[in-house]
């Protein structure tokens, strides 16, 4: 972190780029190409928006445009949604994303919210069945040549209609749905495999240095304490499923990281983590949603002012009064 | 030699390539030096001026380096022509006979007389640093060789090559100062020339310590820190009885005492991406800057020269700069230097940079949204040594180096204009008090002397009483009055 090389926000968001290459992979051998035309759409919508709103704002286009804060965005976001989600509820989300959670609130810089966080929450509520509805992940043998789908799989052994499925979450919360044991196991080996993908980017991230270990820490903390507590006395998922499972290693790395929307302290930094850890466990096994990540992080983004508030400026100086 | 454990703060300081070294002393074709005409020597255009002529008349002594011909006397600097028959023999008469009393007061009186000034960038004049040290032996001497500045290396030079004079001035500085121990610090690469120096030096006292090529090593209160002499914001190193100069520095107090020679030459780095072939080269005081960098071939200066480096620089303005006992090196920047800015993005790596572990990110908030100097003031960025070291760091290009040391000088002024203020108040108050005190004693001196027919008040109210009494009196009598 003390290299003047990586001075640029280029230079922060470039090596994020390059860690998101496994998620891709994995989630394109196992989803199929549509991965890849989500994720380009979403961050040519992305990075078109952002000119569109600059220029309306009459800030200088090709500078922002350099920095690749719009294209990371677009990136998570198109990684964060199902790939078979219509191109239309994509562009909203992107559009709402960069155009209203990021340069309403002033830009770079001044997001209160995680832009790609706040795109995914209103793609949530507004299309909630288009988003909870993933295709059913290729086993290994039969995703030699990359292609998923129905044909890769035993339909029969499957008690869902088409050739898309819930996800282990989904499972999860309501396992009175009766899907079968096999289709429970596959698909959360293949989530697993998904975070897997992105834990490995996000070590990537913190060899180089572009994030420090202190935010992944402190959600994983967060998930593992409040899972732990709540598979031990109510009967909540392990430890284990809730790391392993939708967007958990993508949020402690890719997500929470953000250093916009997270306060500056290294004790808030920490409050900070835990909360979008355990808010994201809440809101699996108690709350609507079948993942918590997006919800968790706008919750904990609205709390950053205030906890880097506390800890700066009640622990170790005088309340500013202003 | 020890070793200093690596520097938490600071940033690594990207390889230079190896600096040119240019044996040959620099004299130039003119000599400038900014002193104002009431306080020059009496002289005329045309008029010869004898090597080591005192060429000041009050405050900082300023000799002449080598015998000259009055060229022109501007109204901001002299301007002097070396003579051509000098030019390969410059100053080698002493001004001063050697000293040979070698204790504290005499030192300081010779390096007063001699106008040494410190050769590390502040130019603090030396005499008065010793000046204010405490009675009694002084716990550490710390000479000063790091010279951190990427792209520097004019100290190493010196070590290099002058390391008897070094090794004179710190014994002559160890020797009246009483100090307990000796220390150098210098970069991994000068470590040779350096313990060449200590070994030089007498009764073995001195050793070497070697910083990392971080930067700001060679900062005074980052090298107390790293010696276990860790200073808080407001203190400054002889609080904690160290006392620090720069090694070149050293080597002058060194000649001036033991040879009676006043500073003449010093070496200086001409490094930056606008010069070809970064070199070393010692040159006369009082040398134009623009004359220096035409010899090394810098021809093109459009973005400026500064003296300093990429971290830390003061801009120079070549019509009236010449090279003095704290320039230390010049810098010629590239074209285009200047860095896109963008907004803040709260990534929080200015703070854990700071080698004074100012509150950096915070301090920028609050001078942006311009709050009040007072909550700025409360997170000490006095503090600020203005080493840019969160410059280099933000991502997002913002000049922090620079609103910090805006908001210092903003501080700092503020302070002392209360002060000022708070003085002018307290004369006005007592002056007040003093009329208020007057004018009660006039009153009571009154009270009791009585008007012009010396009636006082209380005689007054005497004859008043007396008077409403009769007329109750003589109205009882008659009618009753309500």
């Amino acid at each position: 972190m003390t290299s003047p090389a990586q001075a640029s926000v280029t230079g922060l968001m470039l090596p994020v780029m390059l860690a998101l290459i496994p998620a891709v992979m994995v989630q394109v051998w196992l989803f199929g190409f549509d991965v890849i035309v989500t994720v380009l759409v979403a961050i040519t919508s992305a990075l078109v928006i952002e000119a569109l709103v600059l220029r309306w704002r009459n800030l200088p286009v090709r500078a922002a445009l350099a920095d690749g804060s719009a294209a990371v965005t677009g990136a998570l976001l198109g990684l964060a949604v199902a790939p078979q989600l219509g191109t239309l509820e994509l562009l909203v989300g992107v559009a709402f994303a960069i155009a209203v959670a990021k340069h309403c609130y002033g830009g770079l810089g001044r997001n209160l919210f995680n832009p790609a966080m706040a795109g995914y929450a209103l793609l949530i509520v507004s299309f909630p069945a288009a988003i909870a509805v993933w295709p059913v992940p290729g086993l290994l043998e039969s995703a030699v040549d990359g292609m998923v789908g129905a044909a890769g799989l035993d339909v029969d052994a499957l008690s869902i209609d088409g050739i898309s499925a819930a996800t282990p979450l989904d499972t999860a919360r309501a396992s009175a749905r009766g899907a079968s044991a096999t289709a429970h196991v596959a698909h959360t080996h293949a989530w697993m495999w998904v975070n897997a993908a992105w834990l490995v980017g996000g070590i990537g991230l913190l060899a180089h240095r572009t994030i420090t270990w202190l935010i992944p820490a402190s959600v994983v903390a967060g998930i593992v304490l409040v899972a732990g507590v709540l598979w031990a006395t109510a009967g909540g998922a392990t430890p284990w499923v809730h790391l392993s499972s939708g967007a958990s290693m993508a949020c402690a790395f890719f997500i929470a990281t953000d250093p916009v929307s997270a306060p500056r302290d290294k004790r808030a930094l920490l409050v900070y983590g835990m909360m979008i850890g355990a808010i994201t466990v809440l809101i699996r096994e108690y709350g609507a949603y079948p993942d918590g990540v997006a919800f968790a992080v706008l919750l904990a983004n609205s709390c950053a002012p205030l906890l880097d508030r506390a800890t700066l400026y009640l622990i170790t100086q005088p309340v500013d009064k202003s | 030699m020890v070793n200093a454990s690596a520097l938490p703060q600071g940033i690594a300081v990207p390889s230079v390539p190896a600096l040119r070294h240019i044996d040959k002393r620099f004299i130039p074709a003119e000599l400038w030096f900014a002193i104002a005409p009431a306080e020059r020597i009496e002289m005329t255009p045309g008029q010869q001026i004898a090597e080591g002529t005192r060429l000041s008349l009050a405050g900082q002594p300023i000799y002449a380096p080598v015998t000259a011909v009055v060229m022109r006397l501007e109204t901001d600097k002299v301007v002097l022509k070396p003579l051509q028959t000098q030019v390969e023999a410059p100053l080698t008469t002493p001004t001063f006979a050697p000293l040979a009393e070698r204790d504290k007061d005499a030192i300081i009186s010779r390096v007063r007389a001699a106008g040494i000034t410190g050769m590390g960038g502040a130019g603090f004049p030396a005499w008065r640093k010793l000046a204010a040290l405490p009675h009694g032996p002084m716990p550490l001497l710390l000479i000063n060789a790091v010279e951190c500045e990427p792209g520097c290396g004019a100290d190493a030079v010196l070590l290099e090559f002058e390391p008897d004079a070094v090794a004179h001035g710190m014994d002559v500085l160890a020797d009246a100062l009483q100090a307990t121990q000796v220390v150098l610090a210098c970069k991994r690469s000068a470590l040779d020339a350096a313990t060449t120096v200590t070994r030089l030096s007498s009764g073995q006292r001195a050793r070497t310590v070697v910083m990392d090529d971080r930067y700001p090593a060679g900062d005074e209160r980052v090298l107390c820190k790293q010696l276990g002499h860790s200073l808080t914001l407001k203190q400054r190193p002889v609080e904690r009885g160290v006392i620090v100069f720069n090694v070149a520095t050293v080597a002058a107090i060194g000649a001036a005492v033991c040879r009676g020679m006043v500073p003449t030459f010093r070496r200086i780095t001409v490094h930056g991406p606008g010069v070809a072939t970064p070199s070393v080269v010692e040159v006369m005081l009082g040398t134009p800057a623009a004359e220096v960098l035409a010899a090394l071939g810098v021809s093109d200066y459009s973005a400026g020269v500064a003296v300093g480096g990429a971290m830390m620089s003061q801009p120079l303005n070549l019509r009236e700069a010449a090279i003095g006992q704290s320039t230390t090196a010049l810098y010629v920047p590239a074209r285009h230097a200047q860095r896109a800015r963008a907004a803040c993005i709260n990534c929080g790596r200015c703070d854990p940079v700071c080698p004074q572990a100012l509150a950096v990110a915070r301090l920028y908030e609050l001078i942006e949204a311009a709050r009040p100097l007072e909550a700025v003031a409360a997170l000490d960025v006095q503090g600020c040594t203005g080493c840019g070291c969160c410059d280099a760091i933000c991502p997002s290009g913002i000049p922090l180096a620079a609103t910090l040391r805006d908001a210092r000088t903003a501080v700092l002024e503020q302070r002392a204009s209360a002060v000022s203020a708070a003085i002018a108040k307290a004369r006005s108050d007592s002056h007040v008090q003093r009329e208020r005190q007057r004018e009660a004693q006039r009153v009571s001196r009154l009270r009791q002397r009585g008007d012009s027919h010396g009636r006082t008040k209380d005689k007054v109210d005497a004859m008043l009483r007396a008077a409403r009494q009769r007329r109750n009196a003589a109205n009882d009598g008659s009618s009753h009055d309500a």
